[in-house]
């Protein structure tokens, strides 16, 4: 026990973490160009263990602590220090403040990453949401009358059947890609059958794509399921991000519209064609689209500003006039919503993200949209409070020697 | 066994408290407030939601009003969508002809097209520029793989079999690909060239009997290397009608009139009681049959290149829009052919239920190889109507003279 201790809370351990530390950050900004910000943060810090890194376009044979395991045993190391070093005197208060700094620095930003989540809210001019949509994370979905049942995407595993509760089918996952390219089906060219017998896949053609790893793109998941009841199978449906998020099937619909307004909507329009299926004369709908965080409240989306330099295309202001209709506790206020001005709100916070509006939103013809990003991380004020422990406890400690200094002289 | 998923999050509680119990007992009382932490945030993201909304929401989707390009968070992929047919934008080509290629008439996105025969043996080629949005090259190769009865290759293996080349001034890569045919099983190739200009994607590809494409191969280098691009003439490029299904429905707002050409018709007697219909895109000729009451019917006739994709495949997709079962080759094999004027054309009849209008309906299809390219004859509505039309109907088939054929 004795031992433990002592690895624990000796100073050796300190600098090795510290230098491991070091060398993580060097090692994974290097190779953001290489894997993405997304990528060089999930493969160097929201890891445990290290094994080979990507620099300079090479792989190179590593083995490094993890930022999770540095983080970690760093915050032992300080604790148990602190439990078992140090001694709890007048004379030391400042030190102790200053170190329990530490610990809320590392224990927020632990915090942050585990708890905290970035979605966005995409409105036009006039709609009202209530939820807001994850980038990053997909989910299934399958609404019965007023009842939506949501299934995250990352459950869809291959070959693997899924039992929900209140679903009164089984869903046997065929196939299930993380990201995934689309294609209009015209039949003529077409070698293979399609994808499913039902549904959206008659239409269009889904294949696997590699996951994506810069930050302005995106992945787009697909699966292929098959739902089967005790009385047998009803059929094998395709389910695709394409299909369920507004944004994609607006971008499939224009990349048709040389072919014409007219036919252009028609393909959007087979591709949103709603999916069913009926089970004990239930009908159940369903679509894959990005996870969806339903709020108690509501916000509408009164103007969107888009300002320009005059004479230029330069961005001068994105400014967003929303109005909160909280029916819970009766609040309904407006705000406005601009660059380093966010509404925070119910545990959100709402930044100015994007903006379709202006005049070059109207000389194409589009409404006004503004897209917030939306932010929900309960250790966000742990930076401040941390860092004000560490100043507070410095200057303390500052001030006794001060005062020590200033009174031996005074004696002298 | 199927993976029970849990509704509530009733198992993370449980594992948070034994944590918490551990805990109790532990002197790292840090360690276990982070596993703590790690497993409440755990806790939750894979968890299935169930809520209720609104009833008159719906889960289907309505494309908002925005444009693609706008700043909104761009796809990663863009749809690689085949058809993209105004062309008149895009610059004329002046090359120099190689030795016994022949200029074909233009049609369909083709802005050149060129026969090559040698010892009956045939091959084909033709240049194609589609809009920015053509899809990767690796869907594009894979679909040329396909047609040569190839398995699709992954991005390095398409990489490594692409062979640089130059087009005009312009380096593009060239993909050799070897196959049999899936219809004929006749040995066949395809050397393809895909050029990516800041407006386009040109696809230049020489197809045919494996020994003739192999021969031309030089020559098609040396065309693609002749090749002048020359500014856009003003001219609409008719549309590739082939690209889209045989019994596409009428698309608003398009006009028919880019259909076949008029001398490709074939002449036929048409029974009285049907009345043409609205001639969409890709369509020979249609006509409306009405039954009693609310009972119609509809006869499409369209006209394919080769074999349009297939046998199986044309059946098994008029099987989907009734919303039945593929069938196999075998199948398709044992299915009744009737004499046509030009020779034997394959009889389908199958039932089921509309996809689209969610009605029974029987579809009578009659598939008729001819002269290097495919008739598609469909008749296709209400079950009793279809049934008194069948005989007309196979009469009508059989009454056809080919433009080739007279």
């Amino acid at each position: 026990m004795k031992k433990i201790v002592g690895f624990f809370t000796s100073l050796k351990l300190t600098v090795t973490l510290l230098a491991f530390a070091i060398v993580l950050v060097f090692v994974g900004i290097l190779a953001q160009a290489d894997e993405g910000l997304y990528g060089a943060q999930a493969h160097y810090f929201k890891q445990w263990i290290v094994i080979g890194a990507n620099m300079f376009g090479h792989k190179v044979p590593l083995l490094l602590p993890g930022g999770y395991l540095i983080g970690i045993l760093l915050l032992v190391n300080l604790v148990a220090s602190h439990i078992y070093r140090f001694e709890f005197s007048f004379k030391k208060t400042g030190i102790q403040i200053a170190h329990a700094g530490v610990i809320v620095l590392l224990v927020g930003q632990l915090s942050t990453d585990l708890l905290s989540r970035e979605l966005q809210m995409h409105f036009v001019e006039g709609e009202t949401r209530n939820y807001s949509d994850s980038a990053t994370e997909y989910e299934l979905i399958f609404q019965c009358g007023d009842t939506v049942t949501a299934i995250p995407e990352r459950l869809l595993r291959p070959n693997t059947g899924l039992e929900v509760t209140n679903l009164p089918f089984n869903i046997i996952v065929r196939a299930s890609w993380h990201n995934s390219e689309i294609n209009f089906r015209p039949p003529m060219t077409q070698n293979a059958p399609p994808l499913a017998p039902n549904g959206i896949a008659l239409n269009f053609d889904f294949t696997r794509a590699e996951n994506v790893k810069t930050m302005d793109e995106r992945n787009v998941p697909t699966a292929l399921l098959e739902f089967r009841t005790p009385a047998g199978s009803l059929g094998a449906w395709v389910v695709s991000d394409w299909a369920g998020d507004p944004t994609l099937v607006a971008a499939v619909r224009n990349s048709f519209e040389q072919m014409g307004p007219a036919m252009a909507q028609r393909i959007a329009g087979e591709l949103v064609a709603p999916q069913t299926i009926t089970v004990d004369g239930k009908n159940y709908t369903f679509t894959m689209r990005p996870a969806r965080v339903i709020h108690p409240f509501s916000l509408t989306l009164l103007k969107a500003t888009h300002t320009v330099y005059p004479g230029t295309d330069i961005p001068k202001d994105f400014r967003s006039r929303v109005r909160i209709d909280n029916q819970q506790t009766g609040e309904k206020r407006e705000v406005e919503i601009s660059m380093n001005h966010p509404l925070r709100y119910g545990g959100f916070t709402y930044y100015q993200y994007q903006m379709d509006a202006g005049q070059v939103a109207e000389q194409a013809g589009r409404a006004a949209s503004s897209v917030l990003s939306v932010v929900r991380n309960p250790g966000w004020l742990t930076p401040y409070i941390g860092c004000a422990m560490v100043g507070l406890g410095l200057v303390i400690q500052f001030m006794f020697h001060l005062v020590g200094f200033v009174s031996k002289q005074k004696k002298k | 066994m199927p993976t029970k998923v849990s509704l509530s999050p009733l198992l993370c509680y449980s594992i948070c408290s034994i944590e918490m119990r551990h805990s109790a007992y532990s002197n790292s009382l840090p360690l276990a407030a982070v596993a703590l932490l790690i497993v409440v945030a755990g806790c939750g993201r894979d968890d299935v939601k169930v809520y209720k909304v609104d009833s008159s929401d719906t889960v289907a989707t309505t494309p908002p009003p925005i444009a693609a390009t706008s700043p909104m968070g761009m796809p990663a992929t863009m749809p690689a969508g085949l058809p993209v047919p105004d062309n008149s934008g895009l610059p004329k080509l002046k090359y120099t002809l190689p030795d016994g290629w022949k200029e074909k008439a233009l049609t369909q996105l083709r802005v050149a097209s060129f026969d090559i025969s040698e010892n009956g043996k045939a091959g084909e080629v033709s240049v194609i520029p589609l809009g920015p949005m053509s899809g990767g090259d690796t869907a594009n190769v894979n679909r040329w793989r396909g047609q040569v009865g190839q398995p699709p290759l992954d991005d390095a293996a398409l990489k490594n079999s692409a062979e640089p080349v130059q087009v005009a001034d312009k380096p593009a890569v060239l993909y050799d690909i070897a196959g049999t045919s899936p219809g004929s099983g006749d040995a066949e190739r395809i050397v393809g060239t895909i050029l990516h200009t800041d407006e386009s994607t040109w696809y230049f590809k020489m197809t045919g009997d494996a020994d003739v494409v192999e021969k031309n191969k030089p020559a098609f280098i040396a065309f693609l290397k002749s090749l002048e691009f020359q500014p856009a003439s003003a001219a609409l490029a008719p549309m590739d009608m082939s690209q889209l299904p045989a019994s596409h429905p009428a698309i608003p707002g398009m006009t028919p009139d880019t259909t076949a050409a008029a001398g490709d018709k074939p002449s036929w007697t048409v029974p009285a009681d049907w009345k043409e219909g609205q001639l969409a895109q890709f369509l020979v000729a249609r006509y409306v049959i009405q039954g009693n009451g609310d009972a119609s019917a509809a006869v499409n006739v369209s006209q394919l290149d080769s074999t349009g994709g297939g046998l199986l495949a044309n059946l098994n997709r008029w099987r989907t829009q009734l919303g039945q079962p593929p069938i196999t080759d075998d199948d398709a094999a044992a299915l009744p052919t009737i004499d046509a004027s030009g020779g034997k054309a394959v009889l389908a009849d199958f039932s089921g239920t509309d996809a689209r209008a969610g009605k029974p309906a029987r579809l009578i299809g009659v598939v008729l190889p001819l002269n290097g390219q495919t008739w598609f004859y469909k008749l296709m509505g209400d079950p009793d109507l279809v049934a008194r039309q069948k005989d007309a109907f196979i009469a009508f088939v059989q009454s056809a003279k080919y433009p080739a054929a007279k």
